[in-house]
């Protein structure tokens, strides 16, 4: 059960990736391109409308809530509960350490060599000095972490992002951004371990980690959930997109 | 001579106040970040109090009467001044309740003010960015939209980690009053209903 959905408000710069896609996600590959093709249908035909899949996008929505309300919530509910704070610390560490290959390789992609160069450098150092990762050595050297994926690269390239979708057990996405997902989830290093239980044992967890930093995160939705988060991806995206850069109209219009 | 001597000490004061006027709010930007530090810090205490005092430092520092007017959006075009009040009341409650969620969340948070910027086009219009590090070690970019008004600089929008509160709360707004099939005052009540009951 994957936690899309949750990921907008994800402040940590760990988990806010959509590298993996999880062994469930694997297995309904050809759902999701072909739901992603009825995206680019949606847009082809959706005008100025973001969402013009609503009723569609409304259900999957309402079926990942209820899914994550019964699992997934109270696992992360539960590892928050029974991990030390330094450990949890240290798992989100690891994470966001193991998704570095693909900011890297998207940096030079969207030809920005410096801070490939400098993103490579993090993954170095943390997968050594900072023992696999567990400590972010890199940020105390003054080596941010950034946050880019092939969705931003391909947006950076020109390509639209297609109507907004709803994927089940994956949560908010769009063409674009589910292309860049699967060709992300090539950059997950634990993806070629050999070891098939191990390699499900980290999926797992990783899958649990990203759902437990967003359990605070959640405090602020209100009003109409599915709006709100269909809002908070979008602009959330945009965001990462324009590497931070905001230019806010909210009050530009004359109403 | 005294008289010619008033009138340019007259004209050299009125020179003097428009160049005031002109420079308006060109403050000095490191003193900017620090003034927007201290408004920040002064909104996210003063949510967690209820008092008056902590109501006027809200009022201080943010411009709930323009947010909800943005937030209002085109419904605000055919709105009634009744309607506006009212919204304006439910609205700063669901704002303050976010407010709170947030330093909830965030523990013994820390804020670092990292740049201020005025607009080119409007020297009293501007842009403040944080970042808000929370006590489990997270960081979080806190982008205000502020605006002088009143004499004063104001919060008129929050954009946390990229998500413009501002522009989610008017499609919430929107899809209320289309759910209504165009009433606002049943889209305002039920507004206040989902103050009232959060949906969880």
């Amino acid at each position: 059960m994957i936690p899309r959905h949750r990921q907008f408000a994800d402040a940590d710069d760990t988990h806010m990736k959509h590298q993996n896609l999880y062994p469930v996600a694997n297995r309904c590959r050809l759902v999701v391109l072909l739901i992603m093709l009825a995206g680019l249908g949606g847009c082809v035909s959706a005008g100025s409308n973001p969402d013009p899949l609503e009723n569609f996008n409304r259900s999957i929505h309402n079926f990942n809530d209820s899914a994550d309300r019964r699992v997934l919530k109270p696992l992360a509910q539960g590892y928050r509960a029974l991990t030390p704070d330094p450990l949890e610390r240290g798992i989100r560490n690891v994470f966001s350490n193991l998704d570095d290959p693909q900011v890297f390789l998207n940096q030079l992609l969207q030809g920005k060599p410096g801070l490939a160069l400098s993103d490579l450098g993090r993954f170095l150092v943390n997968s050594t000095v900072g023992i696999g990762g567990l400590f972010d050595v890199a940020s105390t050297m003054g080596l941010e972490k950034h946050q880019e994926d092939f969705g931003q690269t391909f947006a950076r390239w020109g390509f639209g992002r297609g109507a907004y979708l709803v994927i089940p057990f994956w949560g908010p996405s769009n063409p674009r951004d589910g292309i860049g997902d699967i060709l992300g989830s090539y950059t997950f290093p634990p993806r070629y371990l050999d070891d098939v239980p191990t390699r499900n044992v980290i999926y797992g967890l990783s899958v649990i980690n990203r759902r437990a930093n967003l359990l605070d995160a959640e405090n602020i939705v209100s009003g109409d959930r599915y709006i709100f988060f269909r809002e908070a991806y979008l602009q959330r995206r945009e965001f990462l997109i324009n590497d931070g850069e905001v230019e806010d109209d909210f009050l530009d219009d004359d109403f | 001579m005294k008289k010619t001597i008033t009138r340019i000490s007259n004209k050299c004061v009125v020179v003097v106040l428009v160049g005031f006027a002109m420079t308006g709010f060109a403050q000095d930007p490191l003193e900017l970040d620090q003034t927007m530090k201290t408004k920040l810090l002064d909104i996210l205490a003063a949510v967690n109090e209820s008092s008056a005092e902590s109501a006027a430092k809200l009022d201080a520092a943010i411009d709930f009467q323009a947010i909800t007017r943005g937030v209002m959006g085109k419904h605000a075009k055919g709105s009634t001044q009744a309607q506006n009040s009212r919204f304006q009341a439910e609205f700063q409650k669901s704002m303050i309740r976010l407010l709170q969620a947030a330093t909830e969340t965030a523990g013994d948070y820390t804020i670092e003010v990292s740049g201020t910027k005025i607009s080119p086009k409007n020297p009293e219009r501007g842009q403040a960015s944080a970042r808000v590090r929370t006590s489990d070690g997270q960081e979080i970019d806190l982008v205000s939209s502020i605006a002088v008004v009143d004499g004063e600089w104001k919060v008129r929008n929050l954009i946390f980690a990229g998500v413009n509160l501002g522009k989610t709360y008017r499609n919430q707004f929107d899809q209320l009053v289309q759910a209504n099939q165009g009433d606002l005052d049943q889209a305002i009540e039920a507004w206040a209903q989902q103050v009232k009951n959060p949906a969880e």
